[in-house]
């Protein structure tokens, strides 16, 4: 069918754990996009990743059935696990902590080489690298 | 309940950074709204660099989700002091359905009617009802190029004949024209999840028996001749595939061709009388146009 895209948005998700509140819902909502079945099908997709963020790419077509493919997890959430920066450690956030290795580096570049606009593995550690630095993460 | 919906405006360096942050407030996760330039149809879209990004999280209002905005407020200050924040109230919806708003039952001027499942509504027998909801698939009967082709098909299908659908979609074109009286329709997709969904489409309207549906290209799918060809696909789709919808038809055989930019029309009037194809009719909605052609027998 001559599928016109409306809109575009991602959505960084827990796996296997989107419901229809917020963000889902007023994200997906203004849309008008079907977002029981985003839900489900979103769900189903990334039971397999459980614990990990998922984000998944959005398209919304003009007559506003849509699409969506996962991407690999945000580099952050890798970068939090390499240098053993607790999930979810709220106001700990605001101290500066961290440490990861240039291994982690080249590690997290490659599984997300598919996602980043990136022409090497290097320039790939160099965006990782620029995360990990604006996160307070240092790299030793 | 209020919620707060918060937005940071930040430079794309930033994004992961910030939405990690932002994460931290709303575990339900983030929403990364990046600006794009909307491409032709078929042609998806291209995301603008160099631009601001508009992360969004949402935390409960009262005290926990004050709190919550002030620690993000201020771990913004510290780590990234470019990113601007605004907050605003939302009321609390039942999202699993609101949606729906968008979408009531849609007619198309004859006797076709498109009603979501959720909607109950009396039978009325002078109607053709299509039960559909909107979903993964293209061809919800909200937009012009599937309006132009349920109108099309509502003059041009005889009893009985046997239709090719060319880029099914949510199967809604398939299931119109087993509606309006053919006699078996197959309906091709690349798309192995348009597919699934014609499936169901066509299971919710009793027509499964009557539709073949396969996923792949033209040329492994489907050989024919048909009776009538209808493509709802793209200018750039259409064209590449008229030379190959002459050998799909049986002699007089009809092929309407759907989602052509109007200001593409003259490059079919250009390629089809070369093919033995003959000009009958076009129609216009909007920038879209519909065109029919005879195979000349």
């Amino acid at each position: 069918m001559a599928k016109k895209v409306r809109a575009v948005l991602t959505l960084q998700l827990p796996a296997g754990k989107a419901t229809p509140a917020p963000p889902v819902g007023p994200a997906l909502g203004q849309h008008g996009v079907n977002i029981m079945e985003f839900v489900k099908d979103y769900n189903a997709r990334t039971a397999n990743q459980t614990g990990n963020i998922v984000p998944a790419q959005l398209t919304v077509f003009e007559d506003r059935s849509f699409t969506f493919i996962l991407k690999t997890p945000p580099a952050s959430d890798m970068l939090k696990k390499a240098a053993g920066i607790p999930k979810g450690s709220g106001r700990n956030r605001l101290e500066k902590s961290g440490k990861v290795r240039v291994a982690d580096l080249r590690r997290i570049a490659e599984t997300k080489m598919a996602d980043l606009n990136a022409n090497s593995i290097e320039e790939a550690m160099k965006i990782i690298e620029g995360t990990a630095r604006s996160m307070g993460i240092e790299v030793e | 309940m209020l919620w707060f919906e918060i937005t940071a405006r930040v430079s794309p360096p930033e994004v992961e950074a910030v939405a990690a942050a932002m994460r931290e407030v709303a575990p339900g996760g983030v929403t990364i709204d990046e600006p794009v330039d909307i491409l032709g149809p078929e042609m998806g879209f291209r995301v603008r660099p160099n631009e601001f990004v508009f992360v969004r999280a949402y935390v409960p209002s009262g005290e926990l989700g004050a709190v919550l905005t002030e620690d993000l407020r201020r771990d913004m200050q510290q780590n990234h002091p470019s990113v601007e924040l605004t907050a605003r109230a939302l009321y609390e919806q039942d999202w699993a359905v609101s949606w729906r708003e968008f979408f009531g039952p849609v007619e198309f001027g004859g006797r076709l009617r498109i009603v979501p499942t959720w909607i109950e509504e009396a039978q009325d027998p002078g109607r053709l009802v299509i039960r559909l909801d909107p979903g993964q698939a293209f061809g919800t009967g909200h937009h012009e190029t599937t309006r132009l082709c349920l109108a099309a098909l509502e003059q041009h299908t005889r009893p009985g004949v046997s239709v090719l659908d060319v880029g099914t979609g949510s199967g809604v074109l398939a299931i119109a024209a087993i509606l309006l009286g053919a006699g078996h329709v197959l309906g091709i997709d690349v798309d192995p999840v348009a597919i699934r969904v014609a499936e169901e489409n066509c299971k919710d309207n009793a027509v499964l028996d009557q539709v073949t549906l396969k996923t792949g290209t033209l040329e492994n799918t489907a050989t024919g001749p048909y009776d009538l060809v209808v493509a709802n696909i793209s200018t750039q789709a259409n064209l590449a595939l008229l030379p190959e919808f002459p050998a799909r038809l049986v002699p007089g055989g009809l092929l309407i061709l759907s989602g052509i930019l109007a200001s593409d029309a003259h490059r079919f009037r250009e390629a089809a009388p070369a093919l033995g194809l003959a000009f009958d009719e076009i129609r216009v909605e909007r920038d879209w146009c519909l065109m029919v052609y005879r195979r000349e027998t």
